[in-house]
């Protein structure tokens, strides 16, 4: 991943998970796998990370789309951290 | 119980399935490679070095390496047919890592000769490196064969520095391999990288403006 798109995560308060290869912020209820960030120009992740999220839901940010089964899996393990 | 079992279960059942041949194809890649090679190892200088390793992915490695491939890290449960290990570029591997910079070179000329009709996946340049940083090409020696062999051209010091970082990281917990995506890590990597670039172009340099018995050849 280029060096200038992590800043922006760092600074959102996003974690990086090494497993999932996702960085998530849970205040913020959004998650981005490592592909979305590496194929989005940094105004698109910066646009992406400061779009509120005003829902209950989580946004995932992740192309192409896992079948809901997987994020769901993705988010309980986030959650019961 | 059968219904109970993981898709890494399943997995590790392929490999030891599959082992034999990959076992197999990292003999036969790696013979074909020496033997192509024989002439420019017959002609090196004393200062000059040419090594080839192979390897056999390991199942743990090659089960997380599959994972990995996969949106979020994540297996689809429901879909375990989708997953096995052939498709998998390099459960057997070669490299060829070589100094100085022009036996690099002349191996790259029989290497993507011999291997012209498997696929060319460079490691591409970091800031700061003109070059890729690798040459890497991936493919089977037959049509039949369930296995993809990778070979993988580099200078011998990164070449080296890969084999320790893989033998003190990656070997005991192949899921580190994550954390090499992050960019705080690959920073301070790709620093360690250009040093060692740095350091064999200059060590190349005294040797060829030098004289002494370790640059002539004993022939």
């Amino acid at each position: 991943m280029e060096t200038d798109k992590e800043p922006i995560l760092k600074a959102a308060r996003y974690v990086y998970n090494f497993d999932r290869m996702a960085y998530y912020n849970r205040g913020a209820r959004k998650a981005f796998s490592i592909e979305w960030v590496e194929d989005h120009t940094e105004d698109e992740l910066r646009r992406a990370v400061e779009e509120p999220n005003d829902s209950d839901e989580w946004q995932v940010y992740a192309e192409p789309r896992p079948p809901q089964r997987v994020i769901d899996k993705f988010l309980a393990e986030i959650n019961a951290r | 119980m059968l219904g109970s079992r993981t898709i890494e279960d399943r997995l590790r059942e392929e490999y030891f399935d599959l082992l034999p041949e990959i076992r197999r194809t990292a003999l036969e890649t790696e013979t074909r490679v020496r033997r192509d090679l024989l002439d420019i190892s017959l002609k090196l200088e004393r200062y000059e070095r040419l090594l080839i390793t192979s390897r056999v992915k390991e199942c743990e490695s090659a089960v997380d390496a599959l994972r990995r491939r996969q949106l979020l890290g994540a297996w689809d449960e429901e879909r375990p047919h989708d997953y096995s290990l052939t498709q998998l570029p390099d459960l057997a591997a070669i490299r060829v890592m070589a100094f100085p910079r022009q036996r690099l070179l002349d191996v790259e000329a029989v290497v993507r000769q011999t291997l012209s009709s498997w696929t060319a996946d460079p490691v591409p340049p970091i800031d700061g490196l003109a070059v890729p940083l690798a040459l890497k090409y991936f493919g089977r020696w037959s049509l039949d064969s369930r296995i993809t062999a990778e070979v993988q051209i580099v200078s011998l010091l990164i070449g080296a520095f890969w084999e320790v970082e893989h033998d003190a990281i990656y070997k005991p917990n192949p899921n580190l391999h994550g954390v090499m995506r992050s960019a705080s890590v690959i920073q301070p990597r790709d620093e360690v990288l250009r040093a060692l670039e740095r350091f064999g172009a200059a060590f190349e340099e005294a040797i060829a403006g030098s004289e002494g018995s370790s640059t002539t050849s004993s022939g």
